[in-house]
């Protein structure tokens, strides 16, 4: 930018050669840009780096103004909306003492009460307008509790209602008593903050014979439209944007879920397929077998796999990679291979399958034989794979038993215990009681 | 639920963890079930003549239920400790009724 282009800032001329040296706009630093450009450039910071520009020097501070401030809240869409949304409520009914772009810029920024500067809040008070904690607005007098039970409210309720109802008037109404602001207050630049009206003013206003709106104009002097259009004008023209920038923002954040879940699933296949060329072509596809996860609402949190194996063991030895493919490594995918063959051979050479192990004159041996050749037949790994615990409560839904205690049990040549450990030792009750009872 | 707390309380039983303690624990099992069965029955025939003219709420047979379903109570039933097994249930009588 040229420096024929280069506006100084203006604090009350376009001359800034009587301001102090020190104060002075050097030309190569940030104020050498036209001061639209800034403008422009200070609307599209949020509410966070926008405070901090107002911190930087006069020059900035003066040129942030309360739409810019409105605009940049309502489009990041954060905790300061919320201020905004209350003091929207009060500022359409001109019901308080509209804020300063820098007051505002505190508002939406403030983590700690306006008044104490202690406990910390979230969010302006909701009808009263007031950056305060709750212990500022109940016990230290913020506010004052006006009784409708009172006798001169319950002589004259037509005239004081009259007074509570008005719009201008913020007075929030709890259990028979009107809780509003009890004197007049300015933060510690001198502004006015909070409602018109206050606590001693009722009484007043009632008696004042020229009316409400009289009072508040001369007696209160209270600010006039003009001063609540900037702020109401720039928060129901930002709003629509602001929803539709919000919108797209979630719209764009599921994108790209989703193509950071398609991306992970895609590199969790590849796994699969290369896993899948280790592994023995007679259990490969049996322990392989996979359900999809990526539906499950919790599933684009990147502590939730993708996919499931049907067979915990295999299930425990890959959901590591699973959840983070990036980790797969040869080496890893070998010693995973070994594994899940060696565990899987056990089957085929204890002959587990068969059940020839299991006597003929034992009478538990003969009814586990007869249950897993007839009812509940395990004749190849398919079978084996889908057998389910039988569930012992109404909220499990049956877990498949082929994990690591299985597989130890096999290789300690525990095979009966196994075949106890398939469908759970609870259900074995029932091969006490005659054929088709309850257990 | 007898028959489940009858194999739960004979596998307990079993101390050591070979491949035979499930067919020990079966034929221990299936030779308490009947004694159990046999025990019941004389247990409704006790209550009966201890509470004989309780016919309203049947409560013999709510204490005879209890007795399949709590597993605590199948010591008693099958020392055919009838008396006691009554005392432990006559303290809950007043939630059934």
């Amino acid at each position: 930018m040229s420096s024929a282009n280069c506006r100084r800032p203006d604090y009350s001329s376009d001359d800034d050669t009587k301001l102090p040296p020190a104060k002075r706009c050097k030309a190569d630093g940030p104020l050498s840009l036209n001061f639209d450009a800034i403008s422009l450039v200070l609307e599209l910071l949020p509410p966070t780096d926008l405070y901090n520009a107002a911190l930087t020097c006069k020059a900035l501070r003066v040129k942030i103004t309360v739409g810019m401030v409105v605009k940049s809240v309502l489009i990041q869409n954060g905790r300061g909306k919320q201020t905004l949304d209350e003091l929207h409520k009060l500022m359409s009914r001109k019901a308080i003492h509209p804020p300063s772009a820098l007051r505002l810029l505190r508002l939406v920024n403030g983590r700690r009460c306006e008044l104490c500067n202690r406990g910390k809040v979230k969010f302006i008070r909701p009808g009263i307008g007031i950056f305060s904690c709750w212990t500022c607005l109940t016990e230290r007098g913020l506010t004052k509790a006006w009784k409708l039970t009172w006798v001169r409210y319950r002589k004259n309720v037509g005239a004081y209602e009259r007074v509570f109802k008005h719009p201008r008037t913020a007075a929030q109404e709890y259990s028979k008593t009107n809780y509003m602001m009890h004197v007049p207050r300015t933060d510690k630049a001198g502004e006015s903050i909070g409602p018109v009206v206050c606590f001693d003013d009722i009484d007043k206003m009632v008696a004042h014979e020229d009316g409400v709106d009289d009072y508040l104009d001369t007696v209160l002097g209270a600010p006039s439209e003009d001063e609540h259009a900037e702020f109401n004008s720039a928060y129901t023209g930002t709003l629509l944007r602001a929803q539709r920038v919000a919108q797209e923002r979630i719209e764009k954040y599921r994108e790209e879920n989703q193509k950071k879940k398609d991306g992970k699933k895609a590199k969790v296949e590849k796994i699969i397929s290369n896993l899948s060329d280790l592994l023995d072509e007679s259990f490969r596809d049996a322990a392989l077998k996979r359900k999809d996860l990526t539906n499950n609402r919790y599933s684009s949190s990147s502590k939730q796999p993708c996919l499931q194996f049907l067979v915990p063991f295999v299930d425990g030895v890959l959901k590591e990679y699973v959840l983070a493919p990036s980790k797969m490594r040869k080496k890893n995918m070998q010693e995973i291979a070994d594994k899940i063959n060696t565990k899987l051979r056990l089957i085929d050479d204890k002959n587990f399958l068969s059940l020839d192990y299991l006597s003929e004159d034992e009478p538990f041996e003969v009814v586990l034989k007869n249950h897993f050749s007839g009812d509940d037949k395990i004749s190849d790994l398919d079978a084996l794979f889908s057998t389910k615990i039988v569930r012992t409560s109404w909220r499990s839904t049956g877990t498949c038993p082929i994990d690591d205690a299985f597989f130890d049990l096999i290789e300690s040549d525990k095979l009966i215990s196994a075949l106890v450990h398939l469908k759970g030792s609870d259900f074995m009750s029932s091969f006490l009681l005659p054929q088709g009872a309850v257990a | 639920m007898l028959a489940k707390n009858i194999w739960v309380d004979k596998l307990k039983q079993e101390d050591q963890a070979d491949d035979q303690r499930f067919g020990r624990a079966f034929t221990a099992s299936q030779t308490a079930l009947g004694d159990a069965r046999l025990a019941i029955e004389a247990y409704t025939v006790w209550l009966q003549e201890k509470y004989p003219g309780e016919n309203h709420l049947d409560r013999r047979d709510r204490a005879r239920d209890s007795a399949f379903r709590d597993s605590l109570d199948l010591p008693l039933l099958l020392s055919r400790n009838f008396v006691e097994l009554d005392e432990r249930h006559g303290r809950y009588h007043h939630l059934w009724f």
